[in-house]
């Protein structure tokens, strides 16, 4: 049971970091119970999140719930809380608490103060970024994806497959699901077991030979490489020639390859 | 061609289920911004409608097409009966016939539908006045607060913020359009999936942004989660906001100003963790779990609050029904961040008014999300 707590204690943790929200929430549920004024709402607002924080701490009702959905999102139990709901509605009648237009205006202003100094603002450069694309994913992953489909749609190969970077494995196929992949994120996140393949790729010096190998045992087609890798040369050696070369990457294709269509 | 597209997307994207809901909006007793409501209870209803149709086409294996197609001509029939209706109600409210209690049924018929072939054009205008009619003055606060949150929704337009997580949904959504079929191919890989993917099978969501890429022909998946979505996702959960505003401060709109600005400060202040639903919604609105945190949350608080108190009638019952529908659509967490809170506002208010036909009104309205927990379960 205390171990279930002192998780549940650590997402918290997590979830609201170093702000002040959970303070201000905690006046914010003492002024609805005070203030005559939040009377009809106190038992809803008040009630529920009182409930909601016994349901997410109790480890009588976390344990469940932890068992149901897993450890590792049971941050997400914290969205339950109507934190907005119950904050702007306590700053609301804590404002209008106050005679006077000024002395209002003036309790707005520190109350706003408040919630910006309690939290992070999140309009950022860090977290929004200036749109490279319309697609909004890295623009040398459409690159990359646009190479393959074009040389495949001439080839005459229908639904190529193709081994590339860990930088790209998460966009290619947002953008055209027509490709396939020797692996995506999930072996990146590690949600299946990670495979040689994988592990060369990735690597910081990839052997050709050992690459050219594993990703034909693979049944790729394609294989993708940072273009500052040079390995132009020692691939050709083993049939993957380089066609094309497209936001810093350089395209091989497996010249051993034979279409089902071909009767090579 | 992209024009086209765009209309497209708007037609079904915010028209449809405008029009969706103008009956329900209509049976509120407020005449007062009728045109929100609608909006707020045709989204639920048509997310809803999806879900049901989407979950036994996936066991199906169906096409995605087909699920398009029916979802499409279904909702269709949704929207023209709901505009009939909501026609015919409001003629009654006009003429200032007492409204019986049995109000959509028989009297309808006799009474209010021969009304609109009889002067179109004004009956047009008549039934656009009354959606759009609101009492609401505009203030300076109210500017401000507007101005915030357009350009948040700008914000979220026009910049990017790249999460890998998009690798399975939006990619799901591709895959899907790509593939013509409803979750039968890994998105990771694009290889046939091996096992049913249990956790994601029942949230059809990624497979509402792949019917809205068929519907709006051809529009590209990611370009509608990640260009054309967010915006409005922003702005819907506004709205919702405002919806509680108006329902918590009815008689002050200086109050319901002030409110939806603190929400608006809360919510952009949010950035602290990258848990927080404001980052939720608006770094990663397209997504089915961001929706759980962002919309799903405020509404069933309004909806309970309108079911158990009896403002929104008996109707508020089945739209709560369809916002707890939606939130399993949306994610496989939306069915616990479902239950929950509605268990919990009817604990609540069973109490506090001393009615206990809540409690089961409640288990009823939950009884989508009871089932998918069942199957998930199972599964």
């Amino acid at each position: 049971m205390t171990s279930v707590f002192s998780e549940v204690l650590e997402h918290f943790t997590n979830y609201f970091a170093d702000s002040l929200y959970p303070l201000l929430f905690l006046l914010a549920l003492l002024v609805i119970c005070f203030h005559p004024g939040a009377k009809k709402e106190r038992a809803v607002l008040c009630g529920s999140n009182l409930l909601f924080l016994v349901i997410i701490f109790c480890p009588l009702t976390a344990y469940p719930v932890i068992k149901m959905i897993g450890s590792l999102v049971y941050w997400r139990m914290f969205w339950l809380l109507s934190l907005p709901i119950t904050l702007a509605f306590a700053l609301v009648w804590l404002v209008s608490g106050f005679s006077g237009k000024a002395v209002r205006a003036l309790t707005a202003v520190l109350a706003s103060a408040a919630i910006l100094c309690s939290g992070q603002f999140l309009f950022t450069s860090e977290t929004f970024t200036a749109r490279a694309n319309y697609f909004k994913i890295p623009t040398e992953a459409i690159y990359v994806a646009e190479s393959i489909s074009a040389h495949a749609e001439e080839e005459g190969i229908k639904n190529p497959k193709a081994v590339v970077p860990i930088a790209l494995c998460s966009y290619i196929r947002q953008y055209d699901a027509g490709i396939r992949l020797a692996y995506g994120r999930n072996m990146v996140k590690g949600e299946i077991t990670q495979t040689k393949l994988y592990e060369e790729i990735n690597s910081e010096a990839p052997r050709a030979k050992r690459l050219a190998r594993l990703a034909r045992k693979a049944e790729c087609t394609y294989l993708v490489l940072p273009a500052s890798l040079s390995l132009e040369e020692k691939l050709a050696k083993h049939s993957f020639v380089k066609i094309a070369e497209a936001g810093g990457y350089a395209i091989y294709f497996d010249a051993e390859y034979a279409s089902p269509g071909s009767g090579s | 061609m992209a024009i086209a597209k765009l209309l497209l997307f708007f037609l079904w994207a915010a028209v449809l289920p405008l029009l969706t809901g103008s009956y329900w909006s209509v049976k509120q007793k407020s005449d007062s911004g009728r045109l929100f409501l609608a909006c707020f209870y045709g989204v639920f209803i048509e997310f809803a409608l999806f879900e049901f149709l989407a979950i036994p086409m996936v066991f199906l294996r169906c096409s995605l097409r087909l699920l398009s197609c029916i979802w499409l001509v279904l909702s269709l029939v949704c929207a023209a009966l709901s505009l009939y209706k909501a026609h015919a109600l409001l003629h009654f409210s006009e003429q200032e016939f007492p409204l019986p209690k049995s109000r959509d049924r028989a009297l309808h018929a006799e009474r209010a539908v021969p009304l609109p072939a009889e002067r179109p054009g004004k009956d047009c205008s008549f039934f656009a006045e009354k959606l759009l009619h609101t009492r609401r003055r505009f203030t300076p606060l109210l500017g401000i607060v507007l101005l915030c949150i357009f350009l948040q929704a700008a914000c979220v337009t026009f910049s990017q913020h790249i999460d890998d997580d998009d690798a399975f949904y939006v990619a799901t959504a591709v895959t899907a359009v790509e593939t013509d079929t409803l979750m039968e191919y890994n998105p990771y890989t694009g290889n046939l999936y091996q096992n049913i993917p249990t956790r994601y099978v029942l949230s059809s969501w990624p497979l509402y942004l792949a019917a809205l890429s068929v519907l709006c022909a051809g529009l590209h998946p990611t370009l509608i989660a990640h260009l054309l979505l967010p915006g409005p996702i922003v702005l819907f959960a506004y709205l919702i906001y405002a919806l509680i505003a108006r329902d918590l401060f009815a008689d002050n709109p200086h109050r319901q100003d002030l409110f939806l600005l603190f929400v608006v400060l809360i919510l952009s202040f949010s950035g602290f963790s990258v848990y927080s639903s404001g980052v939720f919604l608006f770094t990663r609105g397209w997504q089915g779990k961001a929706l759980v945190a962002a919309i799903t949350q405020p509404a069933l608080f309004l909806l309970c609050r309108q079911a158990m108190t009896d403002t929104g009638g008996k109707s508020a019952w089945f739209l709560l029904f369809c916002a707890v529908t939606s939130a399993c659509m949306f994610s496989s967490m939306g069915v616990v961040l479902s239950i929950l809170p509605v268990a919990v506002y009817a604990v609540i208010y069973s109490i506090k008014q001393k009615k206990w036909r809540y409690l089961p009104c409640s288990f009823l309205a939950c009884g989508s999300a009871i089932a998918c927990g069942m199957v998930y379960l199972m599964l």
